[in-house]
């Protein structure tokens, strides 16, 4: 979790992670936000997130994307 | 059949009536044997082309359906040595095949159509209605649950040739328009009427402001060398003007076509010139197109086994942060040739979509470097800067589709070049209204247009102001009369105004050379 909190604060360190809950909803990350979030997943925690899990329910908040990270590892 | 033709409006006026007057359960036939009439008078060898994509995509999508109920029932999930998440497995890897079949076979479709002279025809619309198949078929891939697809052969050919929105888009989703294309609706004023405004507002913009200014925009562009300097920056702001009254316009026909029948298309677009900057404009200007990359080439070439390999060396070389913005820089680039490439096949277009590209990268790179601008300076967030980046972001684009103006990547550059030359101006001043009248701009022309321009820019305020309160207020407020009267101005405007008449000769939609 830590992990993943450090990489979303390099995309917008202006943002509190831990308490936002409409990260895609309400557009403060973008599909280029997106893309450089999932390359950086996929190369620090070796997780490669498929074109069929990028919906607003999985990014809107940290915990949906940790768990998505998860049960994608599994 | 041109939207602006009086054929296409004895065509739309046949096809309500008709569509309202048949009982219930024919309007899905109705829409599909106006799709077929409308595109047969393109040509009925395209008719081919399209009846092939129908079929595959229907057939694909009703194969991954079916394999898709079978991963929701296993029929041996009652065995012991039954894993779930291996016949899972199984299932995506079966429905992928499906999936590429109908893929591959309409890209290759379109690619052979459109990009080689093998095929004696184009088929209209081709870009457009492939990708609303592709985009068809790989949702159901995606969905994790059966009924993504249509089972009806009939429900999906009237979906990929809906005639309101095959000549030029927008590119909609089987789940968005499933909604409301199959619901049948019966005759509504308030859907009928607001979908007239809207057709009406479409022929507004594009009979009285692009078709007006267009001779003198296809003028400009056809001779750069004549037509230097001040005459470059008049043909891009024209262009930039031109293209969205034509577009816009266009869709608003499409969309208000439908609204008619009471269905509900897509919108396109949401004030692209107010954008603040190009990433912006991207999210406001054809949207169904910007959606459809990001969902279908931009994601997927992202998450790609290709990219990471391509990428590995550099991690090697900078370290894991710079590979990273390295990574995303390519994917980036690729996504944007390739939309130059669906645009045209032509080198300008190529430029075009690299020109975007490398901006979007560059800006993105100094993205960190605004932030600190915006936390630290109060200027930052005054109207006035936000104009000004309005601003600057509007001449970006414009100077951008110069690429899109001049055929030729070398004179789009010499074309470009001229107007920071020495004297380039000069040319375009010294001619005062008498060189403007020369290239099809008299005075009637440009006041004609310019009041088309400012009606439409005090529109757009209006409606960006009550938009948000207009759909839940529409149910108690909206009144028929005001409308209608709304839709007799804009006919009667565009009938004294408008650009037609004798020895007028109709424009093809820019875009529907795409």
């Amino acid at each position: 979790m830590n992990e993943l909190l450090q990489l979303l604060r390099e995309l917008h360190p202006e943002v509190d992670f831990e308490s936002q809950t409409n990260l895609v909803d309400e557009k403060i990350l973008n599909s280029f936000d997106i893309i450089t979030l999932i390359a950086s997943i996929a190369d620090s925690l070796g997780v490669t997130i498929p074109p069929e899990e990028i919906i607003p329910d999985n990014f809107n908040s940290t915990a949906a994307l940790y768990a998505l990270i998860n049960r994608l590892d599994d | 059949m041109l939207f602006t033709s009086f054929g296409f409006v004895l065509f739309l006026t046949i096809v309500v009536f008709a569509y309202y007057l048949l009982p219930r359960a024919a309007k899905p036939v109705v829409v599909l044997i106006a799709n077929i009439v409308f595109y047969a008078f393109s040509g009925w060898q395209g008719l081919i082309c399209l009846a092939v994509t129908i079929v595959t995509s229907w057939a694909a999508g009703r194969k991954i359906d079916d394999l898709s109920r079978l991963g929701e029932n296993p029929k041996d999930a009652n065995l012991p040595d039954f894993d779930p998440k291996s016949y899972a497995r199984q299932i995506k890897a079966a429905k992928k095949k499906y999936m590429l079949f109908a893929v591959l076979l309409n890209l290759g479709i379109l690619a052979v159509c459109k990009y080689t002279a093998v095929s004696p025809i184009l088929p209209m619309g081709i870009s457009f209605y492939t990708f609303k198949a592709i985009s068809y078929v790989v949702d159901a891939y995606r969905s994790k649950n059966s009924g993504t697809a249509t089972r009806s052969l009939l429900e999906i050919a009237v979906f990929v040739s809906y005639f309101p929105e095959i000549v030029q888009g927008p590119i909609s989703r089987f789940s968005d328009l499933r909604k409301t294309l199959f619901e049948r609706q019966p005759f509504q004023t308030k859907e009928f009427s607001l979908g007239l405004r809207r057709v009406l507002w479409g022929y507004f913009k594009k009979l009285v402001i692009a078709d007006r200014l267009m001779p003198a925009m296809l003028l400009l562009a056809a001779d750069p060398d004549k037509y230097a300097g001040g005459y470059v920056f008049l043909a891009i702001i024209l262009y930039a003007v031109t293209l969205y009254a034509d577009f816009t316009g266009g869709i608003d026909i499409t969309i208000g076509a439908a609204r008619m029948m009471g269905v509900r298309v897509s919108e396109n677009f949401n004030s692209p010139y107010y954008a603040r900057s190009i990433m912006d404009y991207w999210r406001r200007w054809h949207i169904t197109m910007g959606t459809w990359f990001r969902d279908y080439l931009f994601y997927p070439l992202n998450s790609s086994k290709f990219m990471t390999t391509v990428t590995k060396p550099f991690k090697k070389l900078f370290g894991a942060k710079a590979s990273v913005r390295i990574h995303v820089a390519l994917v980036t680039l690729i996504l944007w040739v390739t939309i130059g490439v669906w645009h045209g096949s032509a080198w300008n277009f190529v430029a075009w979509g690299l020109a975007n590209g490398i901006v979007i990268i560059l800006l993105q790179e100094l993205m960190p470097l605004y932030k600190r601008f915006e936390k630290n300076t109060k200027f930052a967030g005054t109207a006035v800067f936000h104009g000004i980046q309005i601003a600057f972001t509007f001449f970006l684009m414009a100077f951008i589709n110069a690429f899109d103006i001049y055929h030729g990547v070398g004179e789009a550059l010499g074309a470009f070049a001229s107007v920071f030359s020495k004297g380039g101006f000069s040319l375009l001043l010294d001619g005062g209204l008498d060189g403007l009248a020369e290239i099809g701009l008299a005075v009637p022309d440009v006041l004609c247009a310019g009041a088309g321009v400012c009606l439409t820019i005090l529109v757009g305020v209006i409606s960006r102001r009550t938009a948000a309160a207009q759909d839940a207020q529409n149910a108690q407020d909206f009144s028929v009369r005001i409308c209608l009267m709304q839709t007799a101005v804009l006919f009667f405007l565009t009938l004294v105004f408008g650009a037609y008449g004798i020895g007028y000769e109709a424009k093809q939609f820019i875009y529907n050379q795409f």
